[in-house]
């Protein structure tokens, strides 16, 4: 899949994958993008142009909090982490997600 | 749920510091995987400039959005300008002084080269130059007459002579301008008659009748008699101005009779002719060459060896115009470049400041061509201030010009700003800001080093380019300056002290007689008046110009002299006054001595002049009674040249210089003056009366004017690239700031940081120097000597080390802690 039509696809899903990763843990924005391209074994790969914006998106929604901390490295990072409401909108961002791609496999499979 | 959590200064802290964190994490993953530092980091930065190109593509395609982005980006742009006061005003002043100068310079220009001239069908009419021996010479009415009738080709020919005349009023005389038509000159031309009737055929050939231009049309009435010098003429009618563009005529009449019927020597006209619709200028060159060779044999005395050429009008009457011209068009050329290159230098360090802002706004997804834009409506801003502020410089500039050039060049009184021009120099500033702009904006987010090390680069050769570009204007207006102490203040040859000159000219008609007659009782009157102690005769004061002359035989020579000599008439007593040393032999006694001048007795008679014989034509013969001192007697020479001295009996141009020797200022003689010289003759043109140094200064104002000039654009071009480089300097000690801490830090001095600092204005100066010097050497060698180029070196090496010693002497003074934190 070209670099492209990746990012077309993952546009609408970052907040998703975000929220998921960060109810995993804390973590700083980097961590972020290689833990959900590791999650997904390397199938999806998060460009950091797109994730940053996110980020701020989502912190102005009240979905995330950040604070400085210090990574293994002792290197000053910002680090992300999940507010309540942020874990209400994971609930229902799953549940939209599962909706869709039901109904697109279904469309798809019948001849 | 939308918050407003946070600041945009903090907003854009935050994101900085994620994207410089990011960065960091992904080079240090690639260090681990094996990549070189320096090739890590470029592939950390590529892969996030690939994601700026995708986010455009997504970010293009709403137009709606666009058009309101514009908008919102002009209120940022116009935000950010107000934020930073001196670059808003140094930017503007730059572009108003390169773009307004540079309007009114080319305004000026189009109207002296361009325009045609204000009469129907101008590319018709011709100048017809007479070539005597190779040499220009002048014509005469009856010669004209015969390429009226011989040359084919044209439809009339005509021409015009000026001269002062005094108009007899009730109560008293007035010197007006007058100009003598020969043949159909106002009906040739085609200049409009306002009112009344233009002279006829009969009436051309010396009636006593007269017109006036439309701007002295309140001296008399239609049908009105007035005095003009010994005659009576009656107004007939009233012509238009262009009669004389932009020079002061005030009255016209006809040539008199006799001088229509004059002599074929005489040459105090230059022919004007109308071609017919079909004839080429060539062919009529070619028969006018033919009539000439008949005249030639019709007439051997007075025309032999004569040659013709055949010039546009308007060329002709903008020749003198020319090489000032061709100089303040390259000067304002160079201002314009030095300019613009200064307005790049200005854009760059705008860039280079608002670095860690666009970097901010290229992670927030601004996207490349976002980028560009705002870095556009700023500059587009500026450029429109700029504009603005040129719309005043430029018709300040004319009235500049105007008044310092209009006496001269007096078609330049009729110039205004052309639109086409300004509009043709705010495109200019237009393109050449956005295009800086856009380059800039566009090398940010390109931006492989950290700090846009590439972009000092650029700075690097703007700064050599304006540095180099002011070196050349500096270098002319230095030799220039050498040229006019040269011309003014070298050695004379005479004194200038203590002495008045007043000129008094008399009108063209006057007879041999009466003027001898002025002469003498000039003389005679003047050195009677309290506390004059001498008075001489001369018809032309030094560094004047225009003499007769011509060249001379030399008994015991077949030959005449190759070169001409200059005749002057001058009273025996001048060279004492003047104190001009008589090297050898006696003053003249009788009319028939002359004196010569050394040059004259080196150059053709081996410094053993006296009591030689020589003449002008041959039949009559002059003996040299003594060599006197050179003098220099032009100011387009600076050698003298080699001059004959003829007694004051012989003047016969009637344009009389009297110079007085007397303790007395030249106020308290203006008043006798007056009177004597009305006793003497009521023509007389009393041009008033001043101080010989004084009166040199006047004659000398052109080249005065001329290097005035110089030296304001060479003034200007060097507080450019002070500027310039002072700017340049700033920021690139900003941009240094943590490699000078470190090495304050670790023990370097102060004069250590200040020569590492001033080792790079030391560099741009040498290139600047060996750029500018190599365009002045190869290029224009025949215009500026060595000494004025090696000035112009010193002086902009100097003024770029010092505009580089304050940035540097100031960092040399920071802080480390401050500076390393401020990373």
């Amino acid at each position: 899949m070209s670099t492209k039509n990746r990012n077309v696809a993952l546009s609408g899903t970052l907040t998703l994958l975000v929220l998921k990763t960060l109810a995993l843990g804390e973590m700083h924005g980097y961590a972020i993008s290689n833990r959900i391209q590791q999650m997904s074994s390397e199938l999806l790969r998060v460009e950091e142009g797109s994730l940053y914006p996110a980020l701020h998106r989502m912190e102005q929604d009240g979905w995330i909090s950040s604070e400085w901390g210090m990574t293994e490295s002792n290197r000053k990072a910002r680090f992300y982490k999940l507010t309540k409401s942020g874990r209400q909108q994971l609930e229902q961002e799953v549940e939209s997600w599962r909706r869709i791609t039901r109904g697109v496999s279904l469309v798809l499979e019948s001849v | 749920m939308k918050s407003t959590l946070f600041s945009s200064e903090e907003v854009r802290r935050r994101a900085e510091d994620e994207a410089a964190f990011h960065l960091e994490m992904r080079e240090g993953e690639l260090i681990r995987k094996g990549h070189a530092p320096g090739k890590a980091r470029h592939l950390a930065r590529k892969a996030y400039g690939s994601i700026v190109r995708q986010q455009e593509q997504a970010s293009d395609q709403d137009i709606l959005a666009g058009l309101e982005g514009t908008l919102r980006d002009v209120k940022v742009a116009y935000r950010r300008l107000s934020r930073s006061p001196l670059f808003l005003v140094s930017s503007v002043l730059l572009l108003a002084i390169g773009l307004g100068v540079n309007t009114a310079v080319f305004s000026v220009l189009d109207t002296l080269f361009l325009r045609s001239l204000p009469y129907p069908n101008p590319d018709r009419l011709v100048v017809i130059e007479e070539f005597r021996e190779g040499k220009i010479s002048n014509s005469n009415p009856v010669r004209l007459n015969d390429w009226r009738s011989g040359v084919n080709a044209f439809e009339d020919v005509a021409s015009t002579y000026g001269e002062a005349m005094q108009l007899h009023e009730r109560d008293g005389n007035r010197s007006v301008q007058v100009i003598r038509v020969v043949g159909d000159w106002i009906g040739m031309l085609g200049v409009p008659v306002v009112q009344g009737r233009r002279f006829d055929a009969d009436e051309l050939k010396g009636a006593k009748l007269a017109m006036l231009t439309s701007k002295s049309r309140d001296l008399a009435h239609l049908g009105d008699n007035i005095r003009l010098g010994a005659a009576t003429y009656q107004v007939i009618g009233i012509v238009d101005d262009s009669i004389a563009p932009g020079e002061d005529a005030q009255v016209v009449i006809p040539i008199d009779r006799e001088l229509l019927e004059g002599s074929r020597r005489a040459g105090y006209l230059q022919g004007v002719a109308r071609l017919k619709p079909t004839a080429t200028i060539a062919a009529t060159e070619a028969e006018a060459n033919s009539v000439a060779s008949r005249l030639e044999g019709q007439y051997p005395d007075t025309d032999r060896n004569m040659a013709v050429r055949i010039i546009p009008a308007r060329d002709a009457w903008t020749a003198d115009a020319r090489k000032p011209a061709l100089y303040i068009q390259a000067a304002s050329g160079l201002l314009l470049l030095i300019t613009l290159v200064n307005l790049a230098g200005l854009l760059a360090a705008r860039a280079l400041e608002r670095y860690r802002e666009d970097t901010v706004r290229l992670f927030l997804g601004a996207g490349r061509w976002h980028l560009i834009r705002l870095h556009l409506a700023e500059a587009g801003l500026l450029v429109t201030l700029g504009c603005l502020a040129a719309a005043v410089v430029a018709p300040w500039t004319l009235k500049l010009l105007k008044a310092n050039y209009g006496s001269e060049f007096a078609p330049i009184m009729t110039a205004v700003i052309d639109a086409r021009i300004f509009t043709f120099m705010i495109a200019t500033g237009i393109a050449s800001a956005l295009l800086f702009a856009a380059i800039m904006a566009w090398q940010t987010s390109n931006e492989r080093n950290p700090r846009g090390h590439s972009q000092f680069q650029l700075r690097h050769i703007l700064i050599v380019t304006e540095a180099a570009l002011g070196l050349v204007l500096l270098a002319a207006a230095f030799q220039l300056v050498r040229d006019f102490a040269d011309l003014r203040f070298a050695p004379l040859g005479f004194r200038e002290q203590g002495l008045l000159s007043a000129r008094a000219y008399l009108s063209w008609s006057t007879d041999q007689k009466d003027l001898r007659a002025a002469v003498d009782r000039g003389k005679e009157q003047i050195s009677a008046l309290p506390g004059v102690s001498s008075v001489a005769v001369v018809d032309r004061l030094p560094l004047e110009g225009g003499s007769q002359d011509s060249p001379m035989l030399i008994q015991g020579q077949t030959e005449k002299t190759r070169d001409t000599v200059g005749l002057r008439m001058v009273s025996s007593n001048y060279f004492a006054l003047m104190g001009i040393p008589l090297l050898s032999g006696q003053l003249p006694t009788d009319d028939n001595s002359v004196l010569v001048n050394e040059t004259f007795a080196r150059r053709y008679l081996d410094n053993s002049a006296i009591n030689r014989n020589i003449s002008t034509d041959g039949n009559r013969w002059h003996r040299i009674a003594g060599v006197v001192g050179d003098v220099r007697y032009s100011s387009k020479q600076s050698q003298p040249r080699p001059e004959v001295f003829l007694g004051d009996q012989t003047q016969f141009w009637p344009l009389l210089t009297f110079v007085i020797q007397t303790s007395q200022p030249a106020s308290a003689l203006a008043q006798p003056l007056r009177g004597i010289y009305s006793g003497i003759n009521p023509d007389i043109d009393f041009r008033g009366v001043s101080s010989l140094e004084n009166r040199l200064d006047e004659i000398v104002a052109q080249p005065r004017r001329q290097r005035d000039v110089a030296a304001l654009f060479g003034a200007v071009a060097l507080m450019l690239v002070i500027a310039g480089v002072y700017g340049m300097m700033a920021s690139e000690m900003l941009r240094r700031r943590r490699e000078l801490g470190i090495r304050i830090a670790i023990g370097a001095t102060r004069a250590n940081i200040i020569s590492i600092a001033l080792a790079r204005a030391a560099s741009l100066s040498i290139a600047a120097s060996l750029a500018g010097g190599s365009i002045l050497l190869l290029l224009l060698d025949r215009w500026v000597q060595p000494t004025a180029i090696l000035a112009a070196v010193a002086t902009v090496s100097a003024g770029m080390l010092t505009a580089g010693f304050i940035p540097a002497w100031r960092s040399s003074r920071i802080d480390p802690i401050l500076a390393l934190r401020q990373n």
